[in-house]
């Protein structure tokens, strides 16, 4: 059997010095764009992986299915990659022929196109791929987008990597929540560590892909009816019950904190990246970064944001972009806070880059 | 535990940072070999500059009468004097920086971002801004009492040094990854500040029998021409888009090393056009997300359409390591690459070899690939 490699890499932390003088604090990037599948989805479904190979009574016919056209399905063909196993990806017809040719490039076996709907390709892929494979003898195994403990225990890893890049607890953590894979194992990271205990998880999302906020409204774990915004990445209809847990449980300490940004918002969010820090992300991850400008995150903490205060931004990364995108998104949305004299640093790369000038 | 107000990531004692080298699954494929990029436009002053001059100011200081008098002067509208501003910010002291009138007002931002105490714009040329910072700038600030520090862009054996720490730490990487030496490394020239850190890393490498490929673009080839010419030649001006690269005479010792390694094949002296440098930026950017500029896309031009062979003269073996040094650069934008992207296209799309129709920037070719 070829050699394991372990599925994600240690990511660098820096400091921003543009987003810093924009958001009035001390912003610090955590650059999972930088994983092997662009996404921080390479620790929490390189981890799924490579715990159900170590548990495979065959590991020579561990062969990884996933019915993700997105960055969970090319988190699983690179993981499988790395453990020297097979991977198939079943996606729906609708699928970007730019996200079929990604996940072909990061070597899958072969990319499946069928049904109309996301819920098709998976039905497709668990009821008649996955079992002709088992069938064939085949130790076929379905890659969770999300919603297992060992994606988010590889999640978790990246707070270790903090705890050991940081000299002390951060006082805000960032993170975007799609199915809360990644928010889950942000928040259990942070849990598990007594002088964190002051450290706050600030929790985004789109207007249109905001389930967990709109469960956290309702009091209950609620399924959207659709999605509605452009950040697909996020399109998880359903956060996971632990999500839910966790975000009621310290919602009330104001531990979590939910926000809601809109689909322009997290464009501004990229393009002004692009341009401050010359780093290209989704939708999904611009969400976050747009907190940076016109006094968003005073508006999502609630309180007027610290000189000194340390807030570490996930740059989830994503492999849903490109420049002619991002210009698109530009050209679009423009600048968002073309009418404000304050929160608007006028001295940052972005700031001259607007569409209709500042 | 004591209350530390401000607490810094990771004790970082030097005005630059270790930076990934991560393998490039896209760009592996399309090259035929494995392509390692050596991160550096996330140095703190986006481009690996702010090692050689993060360097030469730390080394300035050291030396300095009154370090507390110290003000670093720059005449560079570009990375180099974005490196010293912020390289001046981490050791405390200020900077100001003289560039032309003719310098584009998003570089002036950046230079002011960065933290510059000030930004003077004087001159219709590089060459007016810097007499007039060494000339009047620099002389009135000494009068002052001030001690002010001329940083120079590339020609200074402590910006060498800084840059060859590059070489340390890939070495340093490739053996944590098992992966012995490299078979070719990579880098642009301008002045040759980072090809003279580079070979000298290398040629303190006895083991290592590294190939360096010395790129530039056409209309900026001060090497090249020189190399052709057997002299150490001054271009008449600059005329390619890459105005990172455009020193029209590099260093004296960058033309001695090309010379030297040149017979033995150790370094190869490799010219592109705009059009290929835009190509690379355009790809690398579909490719890994990565905006860099043309001074750099030069270098990740090669992984396309079997540039990497020809550069090489000989054929490309699959399991040869190629370290590109990503030297980044803050002149770009995500506007100025859609605009290369639409303006020079798929250069290759008639090749039959070399280019690999699976990766991401086949697709997004505008003229379809």
């Amino acid at each position: 059997m070829a050699p394991i490699q372990q599925p994600w890499r240690e990511t660098p932390l820096i400091e921003s010095a543009n987003l810093s003088e924009a958001a009035g604090c001390r912003i610090f990037l955590k650059l999972e764009n930088l994983q092997p599948s662009g996404s921080f989805k390479s620790r929490g479904v390189g981890n799924y992986c490579l715990v159900a190979l170590k548990h495979a009574s065959n590991p020579d016919k561990v062969h990884f299915y996933s019915s993700s056209g997105g960055n969970a399905g090319l988190a699983c063909v690179h993981a499988a990659k790395s453990l020297g196993c097979p991977a198939t990806v079943v996606v729906p017809l609708s699928t970007k022929p730019m996200m079929v040719a990604k996940i072909r490039a990061a070597g899958a076996q072969d990319v499946v196109q069928h049904g109309a709907t996301w819920r098709d390709a998976d039905a497709y892929l668990r009821e008649v791929l996955i079992v002709n494979a088992k069938a064939k003898g085949e130790e076929a195994v379905y890659c969770p987008p999300f919603d297992h403990k060992d994606v988010w225990a590889g999640n978790a890893t990246l707070i270790d990597e903090l705890d050991e890049q940081m000299h002390g607890a951060p006082d805000i953590v960032v993170c975007s929540v799609g199915g809360g894979g990644l928010f889950n194992g942000i928040t259990q990271g942070i849990d598990a560590r007594p002088d964190w205990k002051h450290t706050t998880v600030l929790a985004t999302e789109t207007k249109g892909a905001d389930s967990l906020a709109q469960a956290l409204d309702q009091g209950e774990l609620i399924t959207l009816p659709g999605i509605t915004s452009q950040a697909t990445s996020l399109g998880a209809t359903r956060v996971s019950e632990r999500t839910f847990e966790l975000a009621s449980k310290h919602q009330v300490s104001g531990k979590v904190i939910s926000a809601v940004l809109s689909d322009a918002e997290a464009a501004m969010g990229c393009w002004r990246f692009a341009d401050d820090e010359r780093t290209l992300v989704e939708l999904a991850c611009g969400v976050n970064l747009a907190l940076c400008y016109g006094g968003r995150l005073t508006k999502a903490l609630g309180r007027e944001v610290q000189e000194d205060e340390r807030v570490v931004i996930v740059v989830c990364g994503g492999q849903n972009v490109t420049t002619s995108m991002l210009e698109g998104w530009r050209q679009e949305y423009g600048d968002l806070d073309h009418g404000l004299t304050n929160g608007h640093a006028k001295c940052v790369p972005s700031a001259v880059t607007a569409q209709n000038g500042v | 535990m004591a209350a530390d107000k401000k607490p810094t990531v990771a004790a970082n004692k030097k005005p630059w940072c270790r930076t990934p080298l991560i393998e490039s699954a896209n760009l592996s494929k399309t090259a035929g070999c494995k392509i390692l990029l050596k991160l550096e436009n996330l140095q703190p002053a986006g481009s690996f500059k702010s090692r050689g001059i993060g360097n030469y100011n730390i080394s300035a200081l050291q030396h300095a009468s009154h370090t507390e008098k110290v003000h670093f002067y720059s005449s560079s509208g570009g990375n180099a004097g974005l490196a010293c501003v912020h390289a001046a910010n981490f050791l405390g002291r200020p900077s100001t920086v003289v560039v032309p009138l003719s310098t584009k007002p998003m570089m002036i931002v950046k230079i002011k971002a960065a933290g510059a105490s000030e930004v003077v714009q004087h001159g219709a040329s590089w060459k007016e801004a810097d007499t007039y910072l060494r000339d009047v700038v620099i002389r009135q600030a000494e009068k002052k009492g001030e001690e002010g520090v001329y940083v120079p862009p590339f020609d200074h054996e402590d910006i060498w040094a800084g840059n060859a720490t590059l070489i340390d730490e890939v070495d340093e990487q490739m053996q944590e990854m098992s992966d012995g030496a490299p078979d070719v490394v990579v880098c642009s020239v301008g002045g040759g500040g980072l090809f003279n850190g580079v070979v000298q890393g290398v040629e303190a490498r006895k083991d290592w029998q590294t190939t360096v490929l010395a790129m530039e673009t056409e209309g900026a080839h001060s090497l090249a021409q020189s190399l052709a010419k057997d002299e150490h030649i001054t271009l008449p001006g600059i005329t390619s888009l890459a105005t990172g690269l455009g020193a029209t005479r590099v260093s004296e010792r960058c033309l001695d090393l090309a010379r030297k390694h040149r017979e033995s094949g150790k370094v190869r002296s490799v010219v592109f056009s705009d059009a290929e440098a835009a190509m690379g930026c355009w790809r690398f950017a579909d490719d890994e997300r990565i905006l860099v500029e043309l001074a750099c896309g030069v270098n990740t031009a090669l992984c396309y359409g079997g540039r990497l062979e020809k550069a090489l003269g000989r054929p490309v073996k699959k399991d040869e390591k190629v370290v590109i040094v990503v030297c980044g650069g803050q002149d770009v934008t995500a506007q100025m690459v859609e605009e290369w992207r639409q303006q020079f296209g798929d250069l290759d799309k008639d090749a039959r070899n070399g280019h690999m129709a699976e990766v991401p920037s086949a697709a997004t070719a505008p003229n379809g690939a």
